[in-house]
Protein backbone atom coordinates (compact mmCIF):
# COMPACT_ATOMS: atom_id res chain seq x y z
CA UNK A 1 0.00 0.00 0.00
CA UNK A 2 1.76 3.26 -0.83
CA UNK A 3 1.12 6.07 1.74
CA UNK A 4 -1.28 8.03 -0.37
CA UNK A 5 -3.67 4.72 -0.25
CA UNK A 6 -2.58 4.81 3.28
CA UNK A 7 -3.04 7.80 4.51
CA UNK A 8 -6.75 7.83 2.51
CA UNK A 9 -8.05 4.76 3.73
CA UNK A 10 -6.47 5.77 7.80
CA UNK A 11 -8.31 9.34 7.44
CA UNK A 12 -11.41 7.70 5.91
CA UNK A 13 -12.13 5.42 9.36
CA UNK A 14 -10.78 8.12 11.49
CA UNK A 15 -13.95 10.12 9.52
CA UNK A 16 -16.41 7.76 10.14
CA UNK A 17 -15.50 7.03 13.43
CA UNK A 18 -16.35 10.50 14.63
CA UNK A 19 -19.19 11.63 11.77
CA UNK A 20 -21.96 11.49 13.78
CA UNK A 21 -22.86 13.81 16.96
CA UNK A 22 -25.53 12.21 19.23
CA UNK A 23 -27.74 9.24 18.75
CA UNK A 24 -31.28 10.58 18.25
CA UNK A 25 -33.67 12.10 15.50
CA UNK A 26 -35.36 15.41 17.19
CA UNK A 27 -38.64 16.10 15.73
CA UNK A 28 -38.96 19.73 15.41
CA UNK A 29 -41.87 21.94 16.69
CA UNK A 30 -44.83 21.45 14.59
CA UNK A 31 -43.34 18.11 13.21
CA UNK A 32 -42.23 20.03 9.84
CA UNK A 33 -38.52 18.22 10.12
CA UNK A 34 -36.33 16.06 11.63
CA UNK A 35 -32.62 16.59 12.67
CA UNK A 36 -29.36 14.67 13.90
CA UNK A 37 -26.01 15.65 15.07
CA UNK A 38 -22.79 15.35 12.64
CA UNK A 39 -19.57 16.14 13.69
CA UNK A 40 -16.81 17.53 10.96
CA UNK A 41 -15.27 14.26 10.06
CA UNK A 42 -11.92 15.24 8.42
CA UNK A 43 -8.62 15.76 10.11
CA UNK A 44 -8.75 19.58 9.64
CA UNK A 45 -11.30 22.25 9.32
CA UNK A 46 -12.86 22.02 5.61
CA UNK A 47 -14.70 24.78 3.46
CA UNK A 48 -18.33 23.46 3.13
CA UNK A 49 -16.65 23.46 -0.63
CA UNK A 50 -15.19 20.16 0.41
CA UNK A 51 -18.76 18.31 0.71
CA UNK A 52 -19.56 17.38 -2.38
CA UNK A 53 -22.85 15.58 -1.63
CA UNK A 54 -24.95 14.39 1.50
CA UNK A 55 -27.24 11.56 1.66
CA UNK A 56 -29.49 10.31 4.16
CA UNK A 57 -31.86 7.34 4.50
CA UNK A 58 -34.20 7.04 7.37
CA UNK A 59 -35.66 3.18 7.48
CA UNK A 60 -34.53 2.56 3.99
CA UNK A 61 -36.04 5.65 2.59
CA UNK A 62 -33.45 8.06 0.37
CA UNK A 63 -34.63 11.68 1.50
CA UNK A 64 -34.50 13.37 -1.71
CA UNK A 65 -31.18 15.64 -2.05
CA UNK A 66 -33.15 18.95 -1.72
CA UNK A 67 -34.55 17.86 1.35
CA UNK A 68 -31.43 17.85 2.93
CA UNK A 69 -30.11 20.82 5.09
CA UNK A 70 -26.76 21.26 6.96
CA UNK A 71 -27.26 23.83 10.12
CA UNK A 72 -24.13 25.18 10.50
CA UNK A 73 -23.77 27.99 13.91
CA UNK A 74 -27.48 28.72 13.18
CA UNK A 75 -26.92 29.15 9.22
CA UNK A 76 -29.61 26.40 7.57
CA UNK A 77 -27.44 25.68 4.44
CA UNK A 78 -28.96 23.44 2.06
CA UNK A 79 -26.65 20.35 1.45
CA UNK A 80 -26.76 20.62 -2.53
CA UNK A 81 -25.25 24.09 -2.33
CA UNK A 82 -22.19 23.16 0.08
CA UNK A 83 -19.83 22.29 -3.26
CA UNK A 84 -20.56 26.17 -4.41
CA UNK A 85 -19.75 27.51 -0.84
CA UNK A 86 -15.56 28.16 -0.72
CA UNK A 87 -15.64 31.27 2.49
CA UNK A 88 -17.88 29.24 5.56
CA UNK A 89 -15.86 26.62 6.90
CA UNK A 90 -16.79 23.74 9.09
CA UNK A 91 -13.97 23.73 11.54
CA UNK A 92 -12.30 20.12 12.37
CA UNK A 93 -14.17 18.22 15.07
CA UNK A 94 -17.46 20.86 15.41
CA UNK A 95 -20.82 19.26 15.95
CA UNK A 96 -23.54 20.72 13.38
CA UNK A 97 -27.02 19.48 12.50
CA UNK A 98 -28.46 17.67 9.28
CA UNK A 99 -31.82 18.34 9.04
CA UNK A 100 -34.56 16.62 6.98
CA UNK A 101 -37.21 18.30 5.73
CA UNK A 102 -39.68 15.85 4.41
CA UNK A 103 -43.03 15.50 5.16
CA UNK A 104 -42.92 11.90 4.39
CA UNK A 105 -40.99 11.45 7.27
CA UNK A 106 -44.18 11.52 9.52
CA UNK A 107 -45.22 8.20 8.46
CA UNK A 108 -41.67 6.32 8.44
CA UNK A 109 -40.11 7.42 11.91
CA UNK A 110 -40.95 4.85 14.63
CA UNK A 111 -39.70 4.76 18.07
CA UNK A 112 -36.52 3.61 16.81
CA UNK A 113 -34.67 3.93 13.32
CA UNK A 114 -32.26 3.17 11.21
CA UNK A 115 -30.60 6.61 10.00
CA UNK A 116 -27.31 6.11 8.07
CA UNK A 117 -25.88 9.56 6.27
CA UNK A 118 -22.91 9.40 3.40
CA UNK A 119 -20.95 12.20 2.65
CA UNK A 120 -18.66 12.45 -0.61
CA UNK A 121 -15.86 14.68 0.50
CA UNK A 122 -13.17 16.95 -1.36
CA UNK A 123 -9.63 17.19 -0.07
CA UNK A 124 -9.00 20.68 -0.46
CA UNK A 125 -5.26 20.75 0.32
CA UNK A 126 -3.44 18.39 -2.70
CA UNK A 127 -2.27 15.31 -1.36
CA UNK A 128 -1.71 13.41 -4.42
CA UNK A 129 -4.54 11.22 -3.28
CA UNK A 130 -6.54 9.22 -6.07
CA UNK A 131 -9.04 11.79 -7.17
CA UNK A 132 -8.54 13.78 -3.95
CA UNK A 133 -11.92 12.12 -2.74
CA UNK A 134 -13.35 10.62 0.34
CA UNK A 135 -16.12 8.63 0.66
CA UNK A 136 -17.72 8.03 4.11
CA UNK A 137 -20.49 6.94 5.45
CA UNK A 138 -22.02 5.47 9.18
CA UNK A 139 -24.94 4.03 10.15
CA UNK A 140 -26.86 4.23 13.22
CA UNK A 141 -30.08 3.24 15.38
CA UNK A 142 -31.47 6.54 16.41
CA UNK A 143 -34.68 6.82 19.08
CA UNK A 144 -36.69 9.87 18.86
CA UNK A 145 -37.41 13.10 20.93
CA UNK B 1 17.19 20.89 21.87
CA UNK B 2 13.94 22.01 23.37
CA UNK B 3 11.36 19.32 23.71
CA UNK B 4 7.58 19.78 23.52
CA UNK B 5 4.46 18.51 21.54
CA UNK B 6 2.31 19.75 18.55
CA UNK B 7 -1.00 19.58 19.59
CA UNK B 8 -2.10 17.11 16.56
CA UNK B 9 -1.18 14.82 19.23
CA UNK B 10 -4.16 15.29 20.99
CA UNK B 11 -6.12 14.68 17.78
CA UNK B 12 -8.39 11.50 19.32
CA UNK B 13 -10.21 14.16 22.18
CA UNK B 14 -10.48 17.01 20.30
CA UNK B 15 -11.58 15.66 17.05
CA UNK B 16 -14.44 13.76 18.95
CA UNK B 17 -15.37 16.70 20.82
CA UNK B 18 -14.38 15.12 24.06
CA UNK B 19 -11.74 17.87 24.74
CA UNK B 20 -11.07 21.55 24.37
CA UNK B 21 -7.84 23.13 22.97
CA UNK B 22 -7.12 24.74 26.09
CA UNK B 23 -7.23 21.69 28.49
CA UNK B 24 -4.84 20.33 25.40
CA UNK B 25 -2.18 23.14 26.42
CA UNK B 26 -3.01 22.83 29.96
CA UNK B 27 -2.19 19.59 30.08
CA UNK B 28 1.58 19.77 27.93
CA UNK B 29 2.27 22.18 30.19
CA UNK B 30 1.89 19.52 33.11
CA UNK B 31 3.28 17.09 31.80
CA UNK B 32 6.77 19.47 31.19
CA UNK B 33 6.50 20.73 27.41
CA UNK B 34 8.60 23.73 26.93
CA UNK B 35 6.64 24.61 23.95
CA UNK B 36 3.45 23.83 21.62
CA UNK B 37 2.92 23.67 17.90
CA UNK B 38 -0.21 24.73 17.04
CA UNK B 39 -2.22 24.11 13.28
CA UNK B 40 -4.63 26.63 12.45
CA UNK B 41 -6.92 24.49 10.70
CA UNK B 42 -7.36 22.07 13.65
CA UNK B 43 -7.18 24.40 16.92
CA UNK B 44 -8.53 27.40 16.04
CA UNK B 45 -11.65 28.80 14.03
CA UNK B 46 -11.19 29.38 10.16
CA UNK B 47 -10.79 32.46 9.57
CA UNK B 48 -8.93 33.01 12.80
CA UNK B 49 -9.85 35.92 15.19
CA UNK B 50 -7.98 38.02 16.91
CA UNK B 51 -9.62 38.01 20.30
CA UNK B 52 -9.17 33.34 20.04
CA UNK B 53 -5.41 34.06 19.16
CA UNK B 54 -4.58 36.47 21.49
CA UNK B 55 -6.23 34.03 24.43
CA UNK B 56 -4.03 31.14 22.93
CA UNK B 57 -1.26 33.06 23.02
CA UNK B 58 -1.68 34.59 26.54
CA UNK B 59 -2.36 31.37 27.87
CA UNK B 60 0.46 29.59 26.66
CA UNK B 61 2.90 32.48 28.41
CA UNK B 62 0.87 32.59 31.19
CA UNK B 63 1.94 28.63 31.55
CA UNK B 64 5.77 29.81 30.86
CA UNK B 65 5.46 27.94 27.64
CA UNK B 66 5.88 29.86 23.94
CA UNK B 67 4.35 28.53 20.85
CA UNK B 68 7.34 26.89 18.68
CA UNK B 69 5.26 26.55 15.49
CA UNK B 70 2.21 28.07 13.97
CA UNK B 71 0.87 25.35 11.32
CA UNK B 72 -1.11 26.20 8.42
CA UNK B 73 -1.97 24.79 5.00
CA UNK B 74 -2.06 26.18 1.66
CA UNK B 75 -4.81 24.75 -0.13
CA UNK B 76 -4.98 24.52 -3.67
CA UNK B 77 -8.23 23.06 -4.24
CA UNK B 78 -10.94 25.59 -2.29
CA UNK B 79 -12.56 26.40 -5.66
CA UNK B 80 -12.23 22.72 -7.49
CA UNK B 81 -12.47 24.72 -10.78
CA UNK B 82 -9.53 26.77 -10.13
CA UNK B 83 -6.13 26.78 -8.27
CA UNK B 84 -5.27 30.22 -6.42
CA UNK B 85 -2.89 31.75 -8.58
CA UNK B 86 0.86 32.63 -7.04
CA UNK B 87 -0.39 36.31 -5.52
CA UNK B 88 -2.97 34.79 -4.21
CA UNK B 89 -0.81 32.45 -2.18
CA UNK B 90 2.07 35.26 -1.98
CA UNK B 91 -1.57 36.98 -0.11
CA UNK B 92 -2.03 33.94 2.14
CA UNK B 93 1.37 33.35 3.42
CA UNK B 94 1.48 37.29 4.33
CA UNK B 95 -1.43 37.23 6.37
CA UNK B 96 -0.28 33.87 8.04
CA UNK B 97 3.35 35.22 8.61
CA UNK B 98 1.38 38.08 10.48
CA UNK B 99 -0.84 36.26 12.65
CA UNK B 100 2.55 33.85 13.39
CA UNK B 101 4.36 37.29 14.76
CA UNK B 102 0.62 38.12 16.47
CA UNK B 103 0.83 34.89 18.41
CA UNK B 104 4.31 35.58 19.70
CA UNK B 105 6.18 32.74 17.65
CA UNK B 106 9.48 33.19 14.98
CA UNK B 107 8.40 29.98 13.13
CA UNK B 108 5.58 28.79 10.48
CA UNK B 109 4.68 25.95 8.61
CA UNK B 110 2.41 26.53 5.55
CA UNK B 111 1.42 23.09 3.93
CA UNK B 112 2.14 23.46 0.61
CA UNK B 113 2.33 20.97 -2.14
CA UNK B 114 5.76 21.71 -3.63
CA UNK B 115 5.25 19.94 -6.76
CA UNK B 116 8.01 20.80 -8.78
CA UNK B 117 9.51 22.40 -5.55
CA UNK B 118 10.39 25.67 -8.40
CA UNK B 119 6.80 26.68 -7.42
CA UNK B 120 7.67 26.91 -3.96
CA UNK B 121 10.76 28.82 -4.62
CA UNK B 122 8.92 30.99 -5.95
CA UNK B 123 6.57 31.60 -3.37
CA UNK B 124 8.95 31.96 -0.55
CA UNK B 125 10.97 34.36 -2.31
CA UNK B 126 7.98 36.74 -2.87
CA UNK B 127 7.23 36.54 0.84
CA UNK B 128 11.19 36.59 2.14
CA UNK B 129 11.07 40.60 2.73
CA UNK B 130 7.92 40.27 4.79
CA UNK B 131 9.24 37.41 6.77
CA UNK B 132 12.26 39.46 7.51
CA UNK B 133 9.95 42.33 8.51
CA UNK B 134 8.10 40.13 11.10
CA UNK B 135 11.31 37.93 11.78
CA UNK B 136 9.06 34.96 11.33
CA UNK B 137 10.81 31.78 9.67
CA UNK B 138 9.33 29.64 6.76
CA UNK B 139 9.79 25.94 7.88
CA UNK B 140 9.02 23.68 5.16
CA UNK B 141 8.10 20.68 6.23
CA UNK B 142 9.83 17.31 4.81
CA UNK B 143 7.29 14.15 5.60
CA UNK B 144 7.01 11.06 3.82
CA UNK B 145 6.73 9.74 0.97
CA UNK B 146 8.81 12.73 -0.03
CA UNK B 147 12.63 11.57 -0.08
CA UNK B 148 14.17 13.61 2.82
CA UNK B 149 16.47 15.27 0.04
CA UNK B 150 13.74 16.84 -2.13
CA UNK B 151 13.82 20.24 -0.46
CA UNK B 152 17.45 20.21 -0.46
CA UNK B 153 17.37 22.14 -3.67
CA UNK B 154 14.61 24.57 -2.61
CA UNK B 155 16.73 25.27 0.32
CA UNK B 156 20.01 26.29 -1.38
CA UNK B 157 17.99 28.01 -4.45
CA UNK B 158 16.49 30.54 -1.72
CA UNK B 159 19.70 30.24 1.16
CA UNK B 160 17.81 32.83 3.56
CA UNK B 161 17.73 31.68 7.39
CA UNK B 162 14.14 32.65 6.70
CA UNK B 163 13.55 30.10 4.78
CA UNK B 164 14.31 26.59 6.96
CA UNK B 165 13.55 22.64 7.16
CA UNK B 166 11.16 20.72 9.33
CA UNK B 167 11.84 17.09 8.98
CA UNK B 168 8.76 14.54 9.98
CA UNK B 169 9.94 11.11 11.47
CA UNK B 170 8.07 9.52 8.70
CA UNK B 171 10.28 9.56 6.25
CA UNK B 172 12.77 7.68 8.97
CA UNK B 173 10.84 5.33 9.96
CA UNK B 174 11.66 1.52 9.38
CA UNK B 175 10.19 -2.18 10.23
CA UNK B 176 7.36 -2.09 8.16
CA UNK B 177 5.44 1.34 9.78
CA UNK B 178 1.83 2.48 8.69
CA UNK B 179 2.18 3.58 5.04
CA UNK B 180 5.65 1.71 4.41
CA UNK B 181 7.46 4.49 4.28
CA UNK B 182 11.27 4.12 2.97
CA UNK B 183 13.95 2.97 4.84
CA UNK B 184 16.09 6.45 4.00
CA UNK B 185 18.64 5.99 6.29
CA UNK B 186 20.59 7.97 8.57
CA UNK B 187 22.96 9.56 7.16
CA UNK B 188 20.50 11.27 5.13
CA UNK B 189 18.77 12.65 8.48
CA UNK B 190 22.38 13.77 9.84
CA UNK B 191 23.12 15.94 6.33
CA UNK B 192 20.08 17.61 6.40
CA UNK B 193 20.63 18.78 10.27
CA UNK B 194 22.54 22.34 9.45
CA UNK B 195 19.00 23.31 7.63
CA UNK B 196 16.46 22.17 10.41
CA UNK B 197 15.03 24.65 12.32
CA UNK B 198 12.43 22.74 14.03
CA UNK B 199 11.67 18.78 14.24
CA UNK B 200 8.26 16.77 13.64
CA UNK B 201 8.95 13.66 16.19
CA UNK B 202 6.24 11.35 14.38
CA UNK B 203 4.98 8.08 16.04
CA UNK B 204 1.97 6.01 15.50
CA UNK B 205 2.43 3.40 18.21
CA UNK B 206 4.20 2.78 21.57
CA UNK B 207 5.24 -0.81 22.71
CA UNK B 208 5.63 -1.75 26.28
CA UNK B 209 8.70 -0.17 27.21
CA UNK B 210 7.50 3.17 25.71
CA UNK B 211 9.39 2.85 22.67
CA UNK B 212 8.46 3.53 19.05
CA UNK B 213 9.24 0.06 17.41
CA UNK B 214 8.93 1.74 13.91
CA UNK B 215 11.51 5.12 14.48
CA UNK B 216 14.73 4.79 15.70
CA UNK B 217 14.37 7.72 18.19
CA UNK B 218 17.60 7.38 20.17
CA UNK B 219 19.87 7.66 16.65
CA UNK B 220 17.79 10.59 15.35
CA UNK B 221 17.94 12.59 18.53
CA UNK B 222 21.55 11.81 19.15
CA UNK B 223 22.35 12.96 15.29
CA UNK B 224 20.88 16.53 16.60
CA UNK B 225 22.70 16.45 19.99
CA UNK B 226 26.22 15.84 18.18
CA UNK B 227 24.98 18.27 15.23
CA UNK B 228 24.62 20.97 18.59
CA UNK B 229 20.50 21.91 17.19
CA UNK B 230 18.98 24.15 19.81
CA UNK B 231 15.78 23.86 17.90
CA UNK B 232 12.81 22.28 19.50
CA UNK B 233 11.84 18.52 18.90
CA UNK B 234 7.63 18.41 19.09
CA UNK B 235 5.90 15.01 19.45
CA UNK B 236 3.29 14.82 16.92
CA UNK B 237 1.74 11.26 17.57
CA UNK B 238 -1.04 9.91 14.81
CA UNK B 239 -1.83 6.61 16.45
CA UNK B 240 -5.59 8.39 16.74
CA UNK B 241 -5.76 8.98 12.97
CA UNK B 242 -3.71 5.68 11.69
CA UNK B 243 -5.40 3.64 13.12
CA UNK B 244 -9.62 2.57 12.02
CA UNK B 245 -10.73 2.06 15.60
CA UNK B 246 -8.89 3.95 17.43
CA UNK B 247 -5.65 3.52 19.56
CA UNK B 248 -7.12 2.94 22.84
CA UNK B 249 -5.70 5.51 24.24
CA UNK B 250 -7.10 8.71 25.20
CA UNK B 251 -5.20 11.97 24.08
CA UNK B 252 -3.72 13.15 27.52
CA UNK B 253 -2.17 9.09 27.80
CA UNK B 254 -1.25 9.15 24.26
CA UNK B 255 0.59 12.72 24.77
CA UNK B 256 2.16 12.22 28.13
CA UNK B 257 3.43 8.35 26.75
CA UNK B 258 5.05 10.55 23.73
CA UNK B 259 6.58 12.97 25.25
CA UNK B 260 8.44 10.68 27.50
CA UNK B 261 9.94 9.37 24.62
CA UNK B 262 11.14 11.94 23.53
CA UNK B 263 12.62 12.92 26.86
CA UNK B 264 14.12 9.30 27.27
CA UNK B 265 16.27 9.85 24.22
CA UNK B 266 16.45 13.76 24.18
CA UNK B 267 17.53 15.15 27.27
Amino acid sequence: MSEQQSASYTFEKLAERDLLAGNTLTIDIGGGSYRFGVREPWYTTIPLSAISTISVTVNGYAVPAENIMLSLRGQMIPAESCKGIFEIHWNMGEAAEIVLVDSNLSELVTVKNTVTIAMELRTVFNYGLPGNKLNISRTAEMGVQ
Amino acid sequence: MKLGLSLYTYGTDIHAGRMSVDEAIRHANEIGCEGLEIIEEQHFSKPVTLKEAAHVRELVESLGMEIACYSTYLNSMVNPNREPTLEEYIESAKEMIAMTAYLGSRLMRPAFFAEPVERLVKLVKACLPTLEKYNVIWGVELHAPFHPMHYKQALDAVDSPYFRLIPDFSCWQVNGAPGEFMDAGLDTFRALAPYMVHVHAKSHFFDDNGDDPYTPYKDLLNILKEANYTGYVVGEYEGWAARPEGDGMTSKQAAEKHFRLIEKYGR
